[in-house]
């Protein structure tokens, strides 16, 4: 009974964060000791957690790339986190000046964080909100003000979707977007996964568990990534290993081969007739 | 100043291998935010500028200091990204002897080298200081925001707090109270100020301290986050008063936990208000909820059912009901709308629904409606089935129907006044038909309904208009197949879809409640018809209407078949009565009284839809009025099938219990044989003669 309760999630400084940790494993600074002590933690469990966050980091800019390199020019990405190096508006405005982006995630900390460093860009904006509220999401006036649902969106939900529990239903969660995506939309999905080294991956999320977070990770197979993705056309390769997923040079793979696939990525497209 | 860099191809072949090498292993460690070739493509910038420091004293410390300051923006802040980039570039330009005279390049490399660390490490800690700012001024700003919520959650406790009439106050672990409301010091009898480090357990009844402290106990163990007990509290004025104690720890920055207390007060104070809300909202009579509340209920659902299925509202009004009163007392009234009050709710007890009095004999009826809800027909059928089952009341027989105005289905948008003024206006133009009428709001937006109900609705005026005629269709003696009375039947003559025969006119009459004037208008219609055949054809020739079951149990028909023999003349052996068998087995009492009535009076009762089935076999013979019943020719039944056997022996017992027998709907010559071989005594259908007006019986008896 001494928990500081009534602080929300993500500003009580005694719990660690995902995005903070993350941060931290990326190799920032934005991150407090008890959120270095997780990632520690987790370096323990997972020694090739770094890699991990690197290979999906580099994914992430290889997909925004591919797709602002297809004309897509509006970005919603959920589950943001902190922003730090290669976020997707700097890869994006990269290819296409113009391109906006709007962040959301549902911690405080990493919003307020979003806002600082946007401040200055108003093709960009940051929204705290919750990836299970789809409604929610849709209909904050930052996102209906700076999207337009008219034109195809690419929804960005990178290491995020494993965090919701299969009673929370995510094929039933991710229809509710695709539902207000025109097609010729994108949706961009990494999820952790435990198809292989299934006894490391266990105490990977024990280590979650463990940490006061109130994010648990939930892995799903190939063949549940591959269903998230229902109402989409994949986009080749379909769902493979985030360092397989057209990896652009040596840095994209690691030397652990089971690095490469701890984490199934893909990219599916909302086709412009049939489908859902 | 600067020395030009070797421009030979074996020394930039040199370079761009170190560039691509050290690109290899920083993107190996770290993530660096850009595809590979531009990583290499900076990388090889890089060496460029340190090979040219390596030739150039001078320019040693500075262009060390912005490699190292640009492994740190390219995101390599890893003391690995160091160590590998320190190893690479010593080992590379060490291994490049053009760049100095063999005596310096050893020196300058380190020179180099040693100012690429300084440049890393100033620049690794104004970023990491830089990030450390911004997430304290993050961290800041998201606490900000958050105590600006608490402060309004705080406010809105306070207001609540003071205004509730909930007892609530905060104790500490031991039960002392630290902060009460007013609600609590009334519920105590006690002044306010005076409860503060009284402790809880003082002030609950004696004998349930105990309960007390195990529920604090498993609060403080954690793993409930609260807890409901009735509990006793202590009066000052000796006084005990009920209450609903709830208990829930009360978590705090600093300082130790407390608890949150909630009571409730249960003591009749309480109980009075809610019999006074319970009154407000409900008819004191049928303790049915009235219009007010009704109409609330109604908003609330017009809101949240599915839009898929929508809701119903069902406006009725008894018919008749003052006559009830003003015969009967005012007694026996009340005991009616009693009965009505439970029946109605009886009829939608499987429905998400609110039946509802709204005055005097009006009652209503909301329906949520699911997938499963019967139709407004089946609904309507219902309701007026239930109510027309007879009861004692003060010592008369009383049978009630209702006039019902429908709105079904109204758009999620309708207001709930405009949509009961809609109901009220279709209750009225359902009553201007007569009684045991219904109506249906023309809003509704089924297509189906709409057919089915519009056809229904211009029913009466197509009646009026004289498109629905009395037919006759001759009944002959199977003996010598001479005509031996006459079937009266119905026709519309619609404009647009031609002629509908009996069996349809009378399922769309029996559907809206317009069968019982038009039934009781085609009795008297062929009553007539059989009182002038009588006299032009000096003959009895007897006519015969079947009744639908809702006119069967019409507590009227009796009244109905006396008035009209009376007007004719007609003597009552001449009519024949049908009453559909499921009405007359049925465990309905109406119908079967009316037919015994009928009986006594002389009025020949048939049974029509006979099956033969074992039940109403036995059920004939138990001695029902009847002086025939009517069996359909069946598919089934063809002359020597082995149903027809069968059926022959069954039939044996109809004709010992001195039934007689009518064969419907006969068609061919080797059917009709069958018939006269099992004893039937009649039969009708197209082998013998259509139906046709009167002129066509008055030809057949010539």
């Amino acid at each position: 009974m001494s928990d500081l309760d009534w602080v929300p999630e993500g500003i009580d400084i005694t719990v660690p964060s995902v995005a903070r940790t993350y941060d931290y494993l990326l190799g920032g600074a934005h991150n407090l000791a008890v959120d270095r002590a997780m990632g520690d933690q987790m370096l323990k469990v997972l020694p090739g957690a770094r890699d991990l966050v690197r290979l999906n980091r580099s994914f992430l800019r290889r997909a925004v790339t591919h797709l602002a390199e297809r004309g897509v020019r509006q970005f919603l990405d959920i589950g943001s986190g902190i922003p730090t190096v290669g976020n997707v508006h700097e890869i994006a405005q990269e290819v296409a000046p113009g391109c906006r982006v709007v962040y959301v995630d549902k911690d405080p900390v990493a919003i307020a964080h979003s806002r600082l460093i946007l401040a200055d860009d108003p093709d960009t904006t940051a929204v705290q909100a919750d990836l299970r509220e789809p409604e929610d999401v849709l209909s904050r006036p930052e996102v209906t003000g700076l999207l337009d649902f008219d034109q195809p969106i690419a929804l960005l939900l990178l290491l995020v979707v494993h965090f919701v529990r299969p009673d929370e239903e995510p094929g039933k969660l991710l229809a509710r977007y695709r539902d207000r995506l025109v097609p010729g939309s994108y949706m961009v999905i990494s999820h952790a996964t435990a198809d292989e080294r299934a006894e490391t991956m266990r105490r990977a999320a024990d280590t979650v568990r463990e940490s006061k977070s109130k994010d648990n990770l939930v892995y799903r197979t190939h063949a549940e990534v591959t269903e998230l993705f229902d109402g989409y056309d994949l986009v080749e390769p379909g769902v493979v290993g985030h360092a397989l997923w057209r990896p652009g040079g040596v840095g994209d793979i690691a030397d652990q081969a089971e690095d490469n696939n701890q984490v199934w990525a893909g990219v599916g497209r909302k086709p412009v007739t049939g489908g859902h | 100043m600067t020395a030009p860099l070797p421009q030979d191809a074996e020394g930039l072949r040199a370079r761009t291998k170190l560039a691509k090498k050290w690109a290899y292993l920083l993107s190996s460690k770290t993530f660096v935010p850009m595809a590979n070739a531009e990583l290499e493509r900076q990388l090889l910038g890089l060496v460029e500028r340190l090979c040219a420091a390596v030739v150039t004293e001078a320019l040693a410390q500075r262009a060390g200091r912005e490699a190292g300051d640009a492994l740190v923006a390219m995101n390599c802040t890893s003391a690995e990204s160091l160590q590998v980039s320190v190893e690479i570039v010593s080992k590379g330009l060490l291994g490049m002897p053009s760049l100095a005279p063999p005596d310096k390049l050893r020196e300058r490399v380190v020179d180099v080298i040693a100012s690429l660390a300084a440049g890393f490490v100033d620049r690794v800690r104004a970023t990491t200081l830089a990030q450390q700012e911004q997430l304290g001024r993050s961290l800041y700003r998201a606490m900000r925001q958050a105590q600006a919520e608490l402060q309004v959650s705080e406010a809105r406790f306070e207001l609540l707090e003071q205004h509730l009439s909930t007892g609530i106050a905060t104790t500490d672990l031991d039960g002392v109270l630290v902060r009460s409301n007013a609600a609590l010091a009334r519920i105590l009898d006690r002044q306010s100020a005076g409860l503060t480090g009284m402790s809880l357990f003082e002030l609950v009844h004696p004998d349930e301290r105990a309960g007390l402290r195990a529920d604090f106990a498993a609060l403080i163990a954690g793993g409930t986050a609260s807890i409901s007990q009735p509990r006793q509290l202590l009066r000052a004025d000796g006084e005990l008063a009920w209450v609903t104690l709830t208990l829930s720890p009360l978590r705090r920055i600093e300082g130790p936990p407390q608890v949150m207390v909630l009571a409730e007060d249960a003591t009749d104070v309480n109980l009075l208000q809610g019999q006074l809300n319970h009154q407000a909202l409900h008819d004191v009579l049928t303790r049915l909820p009235n219009r007010q509340y009704f109409t609330s209920r109604l908003e609330q659902a017009l809101r949240t059912a599915d839009p898929g299925t929508g809701i119903s509202v069902f406006h009725l009004d008894l018919d008749g009901f003052s006559r009830i009163t003003g015969g009967l007392g005012r007694e026996v009234g009340d005991h009616v709308l009693k009965i009505v009050a439970g029946r109605l709710q009886a009829v939608v007890v499987e429905e998400t629904a609110m039946v509802a009095r709204f005055g005097h004999d009006e009652f209503a009826i909301l329906v949520e409606n699911t997938p499963t809800t019967p139709d407004v027909v089946t609904m309507i059928r219902r309701i007026n089935d239930l109510l027309s089952v007879p009861f004692h009341s003060g010592g008369s027989r009383v049978a009630v129907s209702a006039t019902i105005g429908v709105v079904h289905r109204p758009p999620r948008d309708s207001a709930p006044s405009a949509l009961l003024d809609s109901a009220d206006l279709t209750l009225r133009r359902a009553r201007g038909n007569g009684r045991r009428q219904w109506e249906l709001a023309d809003r509704a937006e089924d297509g189906r309904d709409r057919r089915t109900f519009s056809l229904a609705a211009t029913m009466p005026g197509a009646w009026e208009n004289g498109e629905i005629q009395v037919l006759y269709r001759p009944v002959v003696r199977l003996s010598d197949e001479r005509i031996e009375s006459v079937e009266a039947l119905l026709r519309w003559d619609h404009p647009k879809l031609g002629g509908l025969p009996h069996e349809q006119c009378l399922a769309l009459a029996e559907d809206t409640g317009l069968i019982v004037p038009l039934g009781e208008w085609a009795l008297r219609v062929a009553c007539d018809q059989a009182r002038a055949w009588r006299r032009e054809l000096r003959r009895d020739l007897p006519v015969r209407w079947a009744l639908t079951p809702s006119q069967a149990a019409d507590p009227d028909l009796l009244g109905v078949v006396r008035e009209v023999l009376s007007d004719t003349g007609l003597p009552p052996s001449s009519l024949r009565l049908g009453a559909p068998a499921q009405a007359l087995f049925g465990d309905r009492g109406e119908a079967a009284d009316n037919l015994r009535y009928l009986a006594e009076d002389e009025v020949g009762v048939e049974l029509e839809e006979f099956t033969a089935a074992p039940a109403d076999l036995l059920r004939l013979l138990e001695g029902l009025p009847v002086r025939a019943v009517r069996m359909t020719q069946s598919p089934a039944a063809e002359p020597d099938s082995a149903v027809a056997g069968a059926l022959a022996r069954v039939l044996e017992v109809v004709r010992d219990a001195g039934v007689g027998l009518t064969a419907v709907g006969v068609t061919t010559p080797g059917q009709a044989r069958w018939w006269r071989e099992v004893g039937a005594d009649t039969a009708s259908g197209p082998l013998f003669a259509p139906a046709g007006p009167p002129d066509a019986i008055n030809r057949w008896c010539r």
